[in-house]
């Protein structure tokens, strides 16, 4: 039981329209939590009600073990990244970090660790995207905050501005900080997450470990044989989902508890091998799955 | 708190129109200084403090109506909110940072006057003459700096009311220029429209602008039908009410 952000029952109305309906999910300290889903789910709402943007009905979230709507100081630092960066065109970007930071040490080391030397002692309001954004992050970093909550972080980043973000949170979350973040780029979100909450329609509809979904996570097989025609006759016969293309049979829905079921048909038939290949779904195609089989 | 006054202090000396302020409200005083120094009325005129108070009244408005704007422009009140998580804090720390910027502009037009007086007429017009209310020209001076400053916190509240109202700078700008240009003369259509059937009309807010007129010139009561007193009470009241409204308005707004 680390849950550093617990958040229960959030509901949320804009106008008559129920924006969130009943989202409960919780954040490991030291854990990287993805938020996912389409466009227009929710993911935004979510963070803006933690940070005390919007009311919210019937819910408590909880942070580090206190309500945050029964205390009004809150008792941990923390920092974000709400849709825009919070930036003043007039300042410049060290004048940002001069101005909101309480403890001034840290903020050489931020810059650093961005590589934003050459642009923070420049207007902002000259700042291209991607520099926005990283002074965006770089505020959300200040004074060593408990929870970091990033909502599309890597927008506008480039190749290397998103490698070294990716691990300067995986060197934040080893040092115990929880963060939250969204993003629609699942392969970039892949690689740092150790938990993933999806929503769509404004409601959970996933929950679990990276490990497990993994682990659930299922692939497709390529087969390439000397009687195809007969292969996949007999792999459909036994209730398998294949298809040929391209001289080759592709099985889907492959994973380990049915791979050797399937070996063992092709052989059991008499139908020699030619070839073998595997592709393991990402996070993406198994997300996309989910949200074709929730729309349903 | 103090940690969020010392941002608003922060990001209104970082701005250009605030930094070149000074320099603007002097030579705009000394111009008028030069064109009335040959005149008969120069002791008005330093009265009045070359006009500066009008310009400051302007600068306030300007500076009023972006500070609450930009937050929602820019999206920087996210990062308000979520750092104080306290929005009458966060309002609270603008109102007094405006206050703070007021008695700023008001010592600025009080010295600048002082010192354009000597550059223009010199010694030939003492500050130690007899002038209005049996006082000193430099005592007339003096208070009625404390009365225009009085008068301009009306002016800081609406105007923060306007901007807690409206999504756009501009547009609060434009209300509350307006305000005070057309405000006096529409009170005073109204006054003598309607005093007789309605006596209580004298007391809407577009009459207590006339604070600093009336007491340069204490013929205006027959414009205004208040005392003195009356438009200073009338002021403080307002400015109350303004600031409670804002304060509302400020607490709804959509993030
Ligand atoms: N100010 C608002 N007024 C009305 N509806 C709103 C407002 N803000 C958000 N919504 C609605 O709330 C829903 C969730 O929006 P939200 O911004 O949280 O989505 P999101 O998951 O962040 O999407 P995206 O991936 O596009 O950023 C949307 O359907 C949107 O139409
Ligand atoms: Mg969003």
């Amino acid at each position: 039981m680390n849950d550093f952000l617990k958040v229960k029952h959030l509901n949320m109305k804009i106008g008559k329209r129920k924006i969130l309906k009943d989202i409960n999910f919780s954040c490991r300290k030291g854990h990287i939590t993805g938020l996912i889903g389409p466009n227009g789910a929710g993911k935004t709402t979510i963070m803006k009600c933690i940070l005390g943007l919007y009311p919210y009905h019937k819910a408590s979230i909880i942070l580090n073990g206190t309500d945050i709507k029964s205390s009004n100081i809150l008792n941990v630092g923390i920092g974000a990244l709400i849709e825009n960066p919070s930036i003043y065109p007039f300042l410049t970007g060290t004048e940002h970090l001069v101005m909101y930071a309480k403890d001034k040490n840290c903020i050489e080391d931020i810059v650093q660790a961005l590589k934003m030397q050459s642009f923070i002692n420049k207007k902002s309001k000259d700042y291209s995207l991607g520099m926005k954004q990283k002074l965006g992050i770089a505020i959300a970093l200040l004074d060593n905050p408990q929870l970091i909550i990033l909502d599309e972080p890597m927008n506008g980043l480039d190749p290397s501005s998103t490698y070294l973000l990716r691990n300067l949170l995986l060197k934040l979350a080893k040092q115990g900080i929880t963060i939250l973040i969204s993003s629609h780029i699942l392969s970039e979100l892949e690689k740092i997450i150790d938990d993933v909450v999806m929503i769509n329609n404004g409601k959970v509809i996933l929950n679990v470990s990276k490990n497990k979904l993994e682990q659930q996570s299922q692939s497709t097989l390529f087969l390439s044989t000397n009687h195809n025609d007969k292969a996949l006759k007999v792999l459909l016969e036994q209730g398998f989902k294949a298809q040929e293309s391209n001289g080759m049979i592709k099985a889907f829905n492959i994973s380990s508890s049915n791979l050797n079921e399937l070996l063992a048909v092709i052989i059991n038939n008499d139908i020699r091998l030619l070839g073998l290949e595997h592709k393991e779904n990402g996070l993406e195609d198994t997300l996309l799955k989910l949200i074709e089989s929730e729309n349903n | 708190m103090s940690s969020l006054i010392n941002q608003e202090i922060y990001k209104l000396c970082h701005k250009k129109t605030v930094q070149f302020t000074p320099l603007v409200l002097f030579l705009a005083m000394l111009v008028v200084g030069i064109i009335t120094k040959n005149g008969s009325d120069n002791r008005f005129y330093i009265e009045a403090g070359y006009a500066g108070f009008q310009w400051i009244t302007i600068i306030l408005i300007i500076e009023c109506a972006s500070m609450v704007a930009m937050e929602f422009q820019y999206g920087t009140i996210k990062h308000l909110i979520y750092e104080s998580n306290n929005r009458m804090k966060i309002y609270l720390s603008k109102l007094l940072t405006m206050f703070l910027y007021d008695v700023l502009l008001h010592i600025f037009t009080l010295v600048f006057t002082i010192v354009i007086k000597y550059l223009t007429v010199g010694t030939n017009v003492s500050f130690s003459q007899n002038y209005l209310y049996h006082a000193s020209l430099f005592q007339n001076l003096f208070t009625n700096t404390l009365v225009d400053f009085l008068g301009s916190l009306i002016i800081v509240s609406s105007v923060f009311m306007m901007a807690s109202l409206m999504n756009s700078s501009a547009i609060a700008i434009a209300v509350g220029i307006g305000f005070i240009f057309i405000g006096e003369g529409l009170s005073s259509a109204l006054i003598s429209a309607l005093i007789k059937k309605i006596p209580l009309i004298k007391w809407n807010p577009f009459n207590m602008l006339n604070i600093a007129n009336q007491w340069s010139n204490p013929d205006y009561f027959s414009t205004t039908h208040l005392t003195q007193t009356q438009l200073i009470n009338g002021n403080i009241l307002y400015t109350l009410i303004f600031i409670v409204m804002s304060f509302l308005f400020f607490r709804k707004k959509r993030v």
